[in-house]
């Protein structure tokens, strides 16, 4: 049976799974006893082990029964050991990187070694890595392979119940060989789970008669039992064991799809919108046809709204909690106090803020990596890191803080020119909010800071320029001895933002609004000239410019009497961008950019004009990075 | 008893036959012999005859002797005498002229007599005429004379009436002259509007000629332009052909593509999107050739239509050109209308004029009329005057004359006596 | 049975197998793309995903040859790019066994893996996943 259809939304639903039990677990870390939290949680494994045997992902259908009994033996006594907990969480952390695997097409890691593992009053719990590295790859030989007669022989107190291969064939006269083979898989799926048939129950009531009929098996009955009962079973000849084959996967290479959960409410009014839209269209064919034009702009009106309307309720689709992408963090922040040895409490606040998909999807590792900075170098021994989230107007404000050390501005400040990345009059110039964004500059990271992000290649820089490609922005407040708060701010819908559309040699790009301090025209005569650099005047501020045409290697033309600049911020100072004229200002659906035209420097993304031209979107920090000529470690300005 | 003569004769002549009657009667009664009867009849008629005749004869021949030497007496002159016959019982013409001849001697007795008085009388008034006659006639002489002064002076005014009259005569011609000369302008000037006219309605006429000729022209040319228009459509038609044809052909490449994504299922549907794309490129080679054929047909159109523009545009000048003759036409019919009105109106002054010189003289005429007439008049005057002179000198002549006669017929009469010699005259 | 798509580059004949291509889209209006490299001719909007329009023969290194109308969009499966030709002939079957190893000599830009003989005439197979491969790294 091909289930690689279903393999999406089987990861999607498993990985929702995951995330409740890791919340449910820490949860139970704090109130062990709590009944509600049990349930739920043995509910959880249960639901991810069901839906992996169907799939038949075996190894994880496995651990999830594993973890589903170790639940199971909780609800009956009522309470869950810290040590427990810990042995759980590891359980969905090798559950997660199953998923990993399983989305990899890669074939299912081993867990044998979990499942073999000490049990969880001998295991001990300081200082256990729960690092989610992939289990070593060990050799087959300890996998339970259930032979004909033999049962599985398990170290483990919670038995890893009896998985069974059965071949069963079925008489050759046999009546109704299919609708007998039906009967039989109902009557074995009394004695157990049935993770696999071939052929499956789809294929056997589509009518597909097999005589041979093998089964997958998870039962607490031994072999024999299993097979007794059958060969009770009319028109059953023979029942023989044997080993578990892998299901074949389909080599093809999908395009992953992703799901996503929608509420039903939502649907119904796609429903509705759907029919308003069908009468509508009807409505505009019979108008156009009868050449009643008033008819025709009265339901053009009604298109219109009813497409935004439309509009509004696909963005609604795309909206997520942020808890989604929050719920994580308590757990990091866990398990990375554990290692540093520190007591972190973690309080997050984000009420019901919804943001888009995409957004929520880049945000994650920023926001892991903040977290982690917060407990490494933030929190000295003790205190709390707390994420909050709120609506400011039309930005979502989303806030790591922690109440630690705080950050030392001056040492910022000393570093930044000791690396060579200011001269110290640039430095002495900067305010303290520019120092700290300094923090986020790539050539900032020291490379004791390197590794402790734990490999990942994540830095502030990293943060920052995804944050700023999500069309936000990173604000630094910190105070020595009090601590320092990250904030986040963010559109609520990255796909819809403002764009400043400019033409550079006929051709018309856009500027995100958000990254447009200004956008003026200057009179020729006010540019001056400093050095090589032209200059110009603005609010007592000496701003170099540069013709964007130029950065794009396209050819310039002269401007007339009055030249269009767009100010924009770079690395902490503010810069005129040239160019030959605007165009307007849009509000664009952001089109993501897939290879290779994701690998164009300072494009971020593009958007369809409603004329049907394509504009693409730049981003003018990492456009300016690239830029020709420019030493990229060096800010722009001028030498005093 | 009055028997004419004649009657006397007849019965003379019936007494004679009947004579010879009776006697031829008679005589066989005499019994005389035949041969000799007739010899005695008619011997005895002439008997008869020779008696009555010598009778009457007789009488009558007395009668005529008697008056005969009456007719001497008289001739001699004496009237003093009747004539005197004797009577006779059968009283004829004789008496009848003894009677008219003794009237006549009356008569001429009283005749004489007047004659003697009258003369007399006459002879002397002429005498007094005669001294008359001779008065008048110089008083004649003097009024003559006058009479000739005063025609003399009528004449000169006459003269002069006349010379004015002829003045005005002349002016009057003159002013015909001009009246005709204007009269003639204006028929010449009404012939030229209707010779302009003619030519403006030739000219018009033409104009719609070619006008129409012209319009006929643009149909043509429209018509070749709606064909050359009508080929362009199909050759439009023909592009859209073509497009669907590369369309198509894009389109069953697109559904091969498709149907080899469906695999198995899809066999049937390459077969027939194979199919399709032979059928697009047909068409496109079909649409191509249609393309060609056009392309010569609207080159030829083109041609064509070329030169269709090059003949408009003659014709527009032929008529620009009429056009303009045309407008000549109506200025010169303008023109001439204004000649013509003028003359007219000079005709009309002229006339005006000439009617006024003409009544100047009818005047003058008038004038020259009684001028002439008075010369005339005192002419008559004179003419009668003289007349009257010389009737008057007629008159005394006639007077003298008539004395003379007088004392002729005095002379004459003389010799008459009416009554017994007593008186001398 | 497979079937492959002759088009040709140049005055040379190339084959893609129909597998890799999701369709053929005629005359797609093209957009500046800032900062692309020159291989490339624009970018084009196919069903709301923007796709840039490699420049086959100016890449594979026919620097006189045009190209034609016709841009041939590649599965999404495979990449998000779409290859602008010389001109689209036609969709034929073929075997895959019946595919050449490709002379020494005609490897040296490396994009085409086999030759497909026919009718006297030699297709060279495009390597389009070796090609996607070098793109992604450039």
């Amino acid at each position: 049976m091909d289930m690689s259809k279903y393999r999406g939304m089987f990861l999607s639903e498993t990985a929702e799974h995951l995330k409740k039990m890791s919340a449910l677990l820490l949860a139970l870390e704090n109130d062990p006893a709590d009944r509600d939290g049990i349930d739920a949680l043995f509910r959880e494994a249960h639901s991810i082990k069901g839906m992996a045997a169907s799939m038949g992902y075996d190894r994880t259908a496995e651990l999830a029964h594993h973890l589903e009994d170790l639940m199971d033996g909780f609800r009956q006594s009522g309470v869950v050991p810290p040590e427990a907990v810990d042995r759980l969480l590891a359980g969905t952390d090798l559950l997660e990187g199953l998923l990993e695997d399983i989305s990899a097409e890669r074939d299912e890691r081993e867990i044998a070694d979990f499942l073999t593992s000490p049990a969880p009053s001998k295991k001990e719990v300081e200082g256990t890595s729960v690092s989610v590295e992939p289990l070593p790859e060990k050799a087959d030989d300890e996998q339970p392979e259930i032979e004909a007669e033999a049962s599985e022989e398990s170290s483990s107190e919670i038995v890893a119940s009896g998985r069974l291969q059965l071949v069963i064939e079925l008489a050759e006269d046999a009546a109704a060989p299919a609708a007998r083979a039906l009967i039989m898989l109902r009557e074995i799926g009394r004695m157990g789970t049935v993770l696999n048939s071939r052929p499956g129950e789809e294929q056997l009531r589509k009518g597909e008669a097999a005589r041979k009929i093998e089964i997958t098996l998870q039962s607490d009955r031994s072999a024999d039992e299993v097979r007794a009962s059958l060969l009770v079973m009319a028109d059953v000849e023979r029942v023989g064991f044997a080993a578990p084959v892998a299901e074949p996967r389909a080599r093809r290479r999908e395009d992953g799809s992703r799901t996503v959960r929608v509420r039903t409410e939502l649907l119904d009014q796609f429903i509705n919108l759907t029919g308003e839209l069908i009468t509508n269209r009807y409505m505009l064919q019979t108008s156009v046809r009868e050449e009643s034009w008033q008819e025709t702009r009265a339901g053009l009106d009604r298109l219109s709204r009813l497409v935004t309307d439309l509009h509004h309720h696909v963005l609604q689709v795309r909206m997520m909690p942020l808890e989604s992408v929050t719920g994580r963090l308590p757990r990091v922040v866990r398990d990375l106090a554990r290692k540093c040895g520190k007591e972190v409490n973690f309080c997050h606040e984000v009420a019901d803020i919804e943001l888009d998909r995409a957004i929520l999807e880049h945000l994650s590792d920023p926001l892991t990596h903040m977290v982690r900075n917060a407990v490494d170098h933030g929190i000295e021994s003790q205190g709390e890191v707390s994420v909050s989230a709120w609506r400011e107007k039309d930005l979502v404000v989303v806030e790591v803080g922690d109440d630690g050390r705080g950050m030392d501005v001056e040492s910022i400040r000393q570093k930044a020119i000791e690396k060579g990345l200011l001269s110290p009059v640039q430095a002495r110039g900067l305010r303290e909010r520019e120092v700290l964004q300094l923090v986020c500059h790539p050539g900032f990271s020291t490379a004791a800071q390197v590794t402790e992000t734990s490999g990942r290649g994540v830095g502030m820089d990293v943060v920052k320029a995804e944050v700023e490609a999500l069309g936000g922005t990173l604000d630094i407040i910190t105070s020595p001895g009090e601590g320092t708060r990250i904030q986040l701010k963010l559109p609520v819908s990255v796909a819809i933002i403002q764009i400043l559309l400019v033409e550079c040699d006929g051709k018309t790009l856009g500027i995100p609004i958000t990254r447009v301090q200004r956008a003026l025209e200057i009179e020729r005569s006010e540019v001056r000239s400093s050095g090589r650099q032209m200059v110009v005047p603005l609010d007592h501020e000496m701003v170099p410019l540069i013709s964007l045409n130029k950065v794009l290697k396209l050819p310039t033309h002269a401007t007339g009497e009055t030249v269009p600049v767009v100010v924009t911020e770079f690395r902490g100072r503010r810069l005129g961008l040239v160019v030959d004229r605007f165009a307007g200002q849009r509000e664009a659906f952001v089109k993501t950019l897939a290879s290779p035209l994701d690998r164009l420097s300072g494009v971020s993304g593009a958007t369809i004009l409603g004329d049907g031209s394509l504009i693409f979107i730049l981003d003018p920090q990492a456009l300016l990075d690239g830029g020709p000529g420019r030493a990229t470690n060096r800010l722009v300005g001028e030498d005093a | 008893m009055r028997v004419e003569i004649s009657y006397k004769f007849i019965l003379g002549f019936i007494f004679v036959v009947a004579s010879i009657v009776i006697l031829d009667l008679v005589v066989p009664m005499l019994g005389v012999p035949e041969e000799f009867q007739q010899i005695v009849s008619m011997g005895g008629a002439l008997l008869v005859g020779l008696i009555l005749g010598s009778i009457f004869s007789r009488a009558f021949t007395a009668n005529i002797r008697r008056l005969n030497i009456a007719a001497e007496r008289l001739g001699q002159g004496d009237l003093s005498q009747d004539i005197v016959i004797p009577s006779s019982s059968f009283p004829d013409e004789t008496q009848d002229l003894t009677h008219s001849l003794n009237r006549v001697l009356d008569n001429l007795r009283e005749l004489v007599g007047y004659i003697r008085t009258s003369s007399t009388r006459v002879a002397d008034s002429a005498q007094g005429l005669s001294a008359t006659a001779e008065q008048v006639s110089a008083s004649s002489h003097e009024v003559a004379g006058t009479i000739e002064q005063i025609t003399r002076g009528a004449e000169t005014q006459a003269e002069m009436v006349e010379k004015s009259s002829r003045v005005i005569k002349e002016m009057a011609v003159s002013i015909d002259l001009v009246a005709s000369s204007a009269g003639k302008l204006s028929r010449s000037a009404a012939e030229t509007v209707t010779t302009a006219q003619q030519g403006g309605d030739v000219a018009r006429e033409t104009t719609a000629l070619m006008k129409q000729v012209l319009e006929d022209f643009e149909e043509n040319g429209e018509q070749i332009a709606a064909f050359g228009g009508q080929v362009q459509k199909i050759g439009k038609i023909v592009d859209v052909i073509t497009g669907i044809a590369g369309k198509t052909n894009l389109l069953a490449l697109n559904a091969t593509i498709e149907a080899a994504r469906a695999g198995e299922y899809g066999r049937g549907f390459a077969v027939v999107a194979e199919e399709i794309r032979k059928l697009a490129d047909s068409t496109s080679e079909s649409a191509a050739e249609i393309t060609r054929v056009i392309e010569s047909i609207r080159e030829e159109n083109q041609r064509v239509q070329n030169s269709m523009q090059q003949n408009m545009t003659e014709m527009d000048k032929g008529r620009s050109a009429l056009n303009s003759t045309g407008s000549s036409f109506d200025a010169i019919i303008k023109d001439a209308n204004v000649t013509q009105s003028k003359a007219t109106s000079i005709a009309e002054l002229a006339e005006n004029q000439t009617a006024g010189a003409r009544s100047m003289v009818t005047a003058i005429e008038e004038i020259s009329r009684v001028v002439t007439d008075n010369a005339a008049a005192t002419e008559e005057v004179s003419a009668a005057s003289e007349e009257q002179t010389a009737s008057m000198e007629e008159m005394a002549h006639a007077a003298q004359g008539l004395s003379a006669l007088a004392d002729e017929l005095l002379e004459r009469v003389k010799c008459f006596q009416i009554e017994e010699p007593t008186d001398e005259v | 049975m497979e079937k492959v798509l002759i088009f040709t580059l140049g005055d040379e004949r190339y084959g893609l197998e129909v597998a890799h291509i999701q369709e053929i889209v005629e005359s797609p209006p093209l957009f500046y793309i800032p900062r692309a490299p020159g291989h490339y001719r624009g970018a084009l909007n196919f069903h709301g995903t923007i796709l840039p329009v490699l420049d086959l023969p100016l890449y594979l290194g026919f620097s006189q040859a045009e190209c034609g109308e016709r841009v041939v969009v590649l599965p999404p499966s495979l990449g998000t790019l779409a290859l602008a030709v010389t001109a689209i002939e036609r969709i034929v079957p073929f075997e895959s066994d019946s595919l050449l190893p490709v002379p020494q000599e005609r490897l040296g830009h490396g994009y085409i893996r086999a030759a497909l003989e026919r009718e006297g005439d030699v297709i060279n197979m495009l390597d389009i996943e070796r090609l996607l491969t070098t793109l992604d790294q450039a």
